[in-house]
């Protein structure tokens, strides 16, 4: 008769178990420093998620948060040139990699900082057939190193964007468990609330973690030569998805593009505007859920 | 993964990896009893996987650079690569991580 699996002990020499260990003691120990960390989220693609972390961003920073940014977007990287700061040369030290950090403090890390180009797509090295079986774990050890290897220093805030979809939200789980905050990106349409629905259950439901609510972008078009809004789709204003609640409504302001594609977030560009008076809204209900303050 | 050695029923001990050759690597383990040996040979696929797990075979000596996994597989340069303002640098890095029960200590709660 031959020894099972578990009567033997160890693992021939290489410590796995010690070497995971190792790997998860350091995002511990660097999360440890990172009061409050915000998932920004949505089922949907392409309803804003990034333009409100970015503007989330500074509207906490211009209320005096310590703020830090993780692009969690791995293949599809916009943060950097959200803040401007594209480009930027990254240095690293005894403390880890420093991110680049925008005029008003917020600092920030991007795939987009390892790409040689604009047109540079994220390839991974390996056999490409059948390279499902190891590129997510790829995407697992990008996400943990941005966390971990980042030195952000003391946060009051890490506010971090994710692609659309639930899989990097579960994976960012799987790394860090129960976020301080999960906000959900949506827009007044049938599409968006019926997939964005759909991902707040997979999120309450499956995963068993609470959501904070849910932001609705694009909720109205406000004409800034006429200081006034207008309907832009046409759902009805309702105040929750399925019993989680609607946070806040940020308008369609085409400014608002234009100061993203500059590298300036609309709330800095901007900061009399009414839409930006949306954001510094949000981040006053986001403080009031999620205080960095000791309780 | 574990290795038994049947004459003796003794766990086989990493006695080292050679190196990676064409997508293979050399992964060798002896009985610690009667000294009964062999070497593991992956193919390309298995390698991946192996090396993708973010462990180091024979176990970790030095702590892993800054981003070192990512660093390692992605395709291409950066236009500036980080530039160390140390003298710690991340060579050699990822190169022949490995560990068969990785999964095992991994799905541990
Ligand atoms: N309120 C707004 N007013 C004007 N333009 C906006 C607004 N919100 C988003 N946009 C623009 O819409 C486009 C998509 O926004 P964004 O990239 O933030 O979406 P996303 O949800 O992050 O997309 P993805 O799913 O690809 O990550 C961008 O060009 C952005 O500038
Ligand atoms: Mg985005
Ligand atoms: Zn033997």
């Amino acid at each position: 008769m031959t020894k099972t699996y578990k009567e033997i002990q160890g693992d021939g020499g290489s410590d796995v178990a010690g070497q995971i260990a190792g790997l998860q003691g350091r995002l511990r120990d660097r999360m440890a420093a990172v009061k409050c960390k915000i998932a920004v989220m949505s089922g949907k693609g392409g309803v804003g998620k990034s333009t409100v972390t970015a503007n989330l961003a500074a509207a906490l920073a211009a209320r005096g948060a310590a703020v830090g940014v993780l692009d969690a977007d791995v293949y599809g990287p916009s943060l950097a040139q959200m803040f401007g700061l594209r480009g930027r040369q990254l240095t690293y030290d005894s403390q880890g990699v420093q991110p680049p950090v925008t005029a008003s403090g917020i600092k920030v890390m991007s795939m987009d900082f390892f790409l040689a180009d604009g047109k540079t797509p994220v390839v991974w090295d390996g056999p490409q057939q059948e390279a499902f079986a190891w590129k997510g774990m790829l995407e697992m050890h990008t996400l943990r190193e941005f966390l971990t290897d980042t030195d952000w220093g003391e946060l009051d805030y890490l506010l971090i964007d994710l692609p659309p979809g639930t899989s990097q939200f579960a994976t960012l789980t799987d790394l860090l468990g129960k976020p301080d905050g999960t906000v959900v990106i949506s827009i007044p349409t049938a599409v968006s609330r019926l997939v964005v629905q759909r991902s707040i259950s997979m999120i309450t439901e499956v995963l068993k973690l609470p959501v904070l609510g849910v932001v609705e972008n694009m909720s109205a078009y406000y004409c800034g030569g006429c200081d006034s809004e207008r309907p832009l789709f046409n759902g009805p204003e309702i105040t929750d998805y399925g019993g989680t609640p609607v946070l806040g409504r940020i308008p369609f302001d085409p400014r608002m593009a234009e100061a993203s594609d500059a590298g300036t977030p609309f709330v800095e560009s901007h900061a009399l505007e009414p839409p930006a008076a949306a954001f510094l809204t949000l981040a006053t209900e986001l403080k009031t859920r999620v205080s960095p303050a000791p309780a | 993964m574990k290795f038994v050695c049947i004459e003796c029923d003794e766990p086989m001990t990493f006695a080292g990896a050679g190196e990676l050759n064409e997508g293979s690597l050399p992964v060798s383990f002896r009985c610690p009893a009667c000294e009964w040996g062999f070497t593991m040979l992956t193919n390309p696929q298995e390698t991946q996987m192996v090396r993708s797990l973010g462990v180091k075979i024979g176990g970790a000596t030095v702590p892993p650079a800054p981003m070192e996994m990512m660093r390692t597989f992605l395709s291409g340069t950066a236009p500036h690569p980080p530039v160390s303002s140390e003298t710690t640098t991340g060579e050699g890095a990822g190169k022949c991580p490995f560990a068969a029960v990785v999964k095992e200590a991994a799905e541990k709660p």
